[in-house]
């Protein structure tokens, strides 16, 4: 046998694992999907305008003391900046018309936010940063962020652009830049400092562009879930990247970067609720952790499906569901401590959540439980 | 620009070569998973007409080569602290010998991997395995000789086996 016999044989077991084609059929269905909803909100856009020229001339005749943060507070947690979607049924066929799979794009229900109980809620640890950068004519500013004590979090950035934004097409929900197009924009990446603006690593995000805005300046949104836990001490940095030249043959773009680093303003604290055998827990207004008994030890990890929050009203906020297929968390992040952690795409007050329910995956054995949490 | 056939028929096509070549560089299936997916993302997304088969097999590996790198370089990167063996012994090998030959290929250092991978399994010649990797053609040769030098026990072994 010859050596490339050999080391053919012995590297042939390798394959792709079961599903990433599909995780990419999805995401691009998720991609698409966006597009579609970007036609149905340009309309609704007019309708967002109206309300809000409507709520600020009901405002104007008011002796309401509207917050430093109300705007922010709509944007993030509320449902008109960002709308809800409808899951929708997908068939993926191959080249004969076979039919290769059906599968459910996930839906998403936002749900409108007091702000006055937002500002209650977190208003102490919501910081403004108010910071710019420039980068190739295109003018980035961090405006406002809050996070919680697990590490998980929204920020709101604006982009700005005098020539506007060729190249790139914007959604309730995303942006597409299409470098052959002419498309800059790269997208941002969140990353996580020591006092000193060590790097340390960087978080999980998922980015959301508020409806409205203007040909040449938008508002972004900024969902994030640390993988590590943080002290406090740390600082963030929000690393902006735009293209300069893209290389198609190669696939290869190059890009000109700028960051801003900004300190934490405190954390929201979290309300922890027990589970069976060492499971726990973690609300905070922002997000749900959801911790093992074994951590990080021997490798475990869960994926969770059918979250749900039971709160004392008798409502249920459905993180994710099936049958209709919903989606209602911004970023869901496996963490180094084996913990899961979900970012919340609405405010929830911990102090109402009464239980919380969860159907998890042990990966190790690909068996099904479910966990039940209560204070 | 794909049809969604087009892309999903090319996907099932290269999908495991890319696992391979980021696998060689990251030695962890869920980084080497991720680079897949972004990579036949970037496919999807680059809507670029290929000259042949053989412009997008090299796209592919250079975009896959890049992503793995991204994840390099990432202080944060998820590493599988189980030992290769360990997951060797998840894998269907046709011989045992097989298995040893893959932990002692995954045993040597990373820019011995890459080539061996590139040049024996993809079938690439060392002058277009210097290409993909970005180096020049003498140094993917040096590696070349080094790594099968340091593989030699186990392909003498193979050797025996036949």
């Amino acid at each position: 046998m010859n050596e490339r016999i050999s080391i053919r044989r012995a590297l042939a077991p390798l394959h792709a694992s079961e599903g990433t084609l599909e995780e990419v059929l999805k995401m691009i269905e998720r991609e698409d999907t966006r597009k579609m909803t970007y036609r149905r909100t340009g309309r609704r856009t007019v309708h967002t305008a109206l309300l809000a020229a409507a709520l600020a001339l009901a405002l104007a005749g008011t002796a309401w003391a509207v917050g430093e943060y109300t705007g922010f507070f709509q944007t993030v947690f509320g449902n008109e900046s960002i709308g809800s979607r409808d899951p929708e049924n997908k068939t993926l066929t191959d080249k004969d018309g076979n039919v290769v799979k059906q599968y459910v794009v996930p839906g998403q229900e936002r749900a409108p936010v007091d702000p006055d109980q937002a500002q209650e809620l977190v208003g102490d640890v919501t910081a403004n940063v108010g910071t710019s950068v420039t980068i190739e004519g295109v003018t980035f500013t961090v405006e406002d962020f809050v996070m919680d004590c697990n590490g998980m979090g929204v920020l709101t950035y604006t982009m700005e652009d005098p020539e506007g934004f060729p190249g790139v097409e914007f959604d309730a929900s995303s942006m597409l830049s299409d470098p052959l197009a002419g498309g800059r924009l790269t997208g941002p990446v969140l990353t996580v400092h020591d006092g000193s603006g060590k790097k340390l690593g960087w978080l999980d995000s998922a980015q959301y562009v508020a409806a409205g805005g203007t040909d040449t300046k938008k508002t972004v949104v900024l969902y994030f879930a640390a993988f590590d836990s943080l002290d406090g001490t740390e600082q963030l940095k929000l690393t902006f990247s735009v293209a300069t030249d893209y290389d198609a043959d190669e696939g290869e773009l190059d890009t000109k970067e700028g960051g801003i680093l900004f300190p934490m303003a405190g954390a929201v604290d979290a309300e922890t609720l027990t589970g069976p055998e060492g499971w726990s827990a973690s609300v905070s207004p922002v997000g749900l952790k959801i911790a093992s008994p074994e951590g990080k030890r021997g490798g475990y990890e869960y994926y969770f499906n059918a979250v749900a929050l039971q709160m004392a009203d008798g409502t249920e906020y459905v993180l994710e569901q099936e049958e209709p297929y919903m989606y209602n968390v911004t970023v869901g992040a496996i963490c180094h401590d084996g913990g899961t952690a979900m970012v919340f795409d609405r405010l929830v007050d911990p102090a109402q959540v009464q239980s919380v329910t969860a159907v998890a995956r042990d990966t190790s054995t690909d068996t099904d439980f479910t966990l039940t949490f209560t204070k | 620009m794909f049809t969604r056939e087009q892309f999903t028929a090319l996907a099932q096509q290269h999908m495991d070569m890319i696992f391979r070549v980021a696998f060689a560089y990251l030695k962890s299936r869920e980084d080497a998973d991720d680079v897949v997916q972004n990579t036949l993302l970037a496919l999807y997304r680059a809507k670029k007409p290929f000259q042949s088969e053989t412009h997008l097999k090299a796209w592919l590996v250079r975009v896959a080569v890049n992503e793995s790198k991204k994840i390099l370089r990432s202080p944060w990167r998820r590493r599988s602290d189980a030992p290769i063996e360990d997951f060797a012994d998840t894998l269907a090998f046709e011989d045992p010998h097989d298995g040893e030959l893959f932990s002692a290929i995954m045993g040597l250092e990373e820019k011995y991997r890459t080539v061996i991978v590139l040049y024996y399994y993809e079938g690439w010649s060392i002058a277009e395995t210097a290409k993909l990797l970005g180096i020049p053609a003498a140094t993917a040769g040096t590696r070349l000789a080094r790594a099968r030098q340091k593989l030699k026990r186990y392909l003498t072994e193979a050797e025996c086996y036949e």
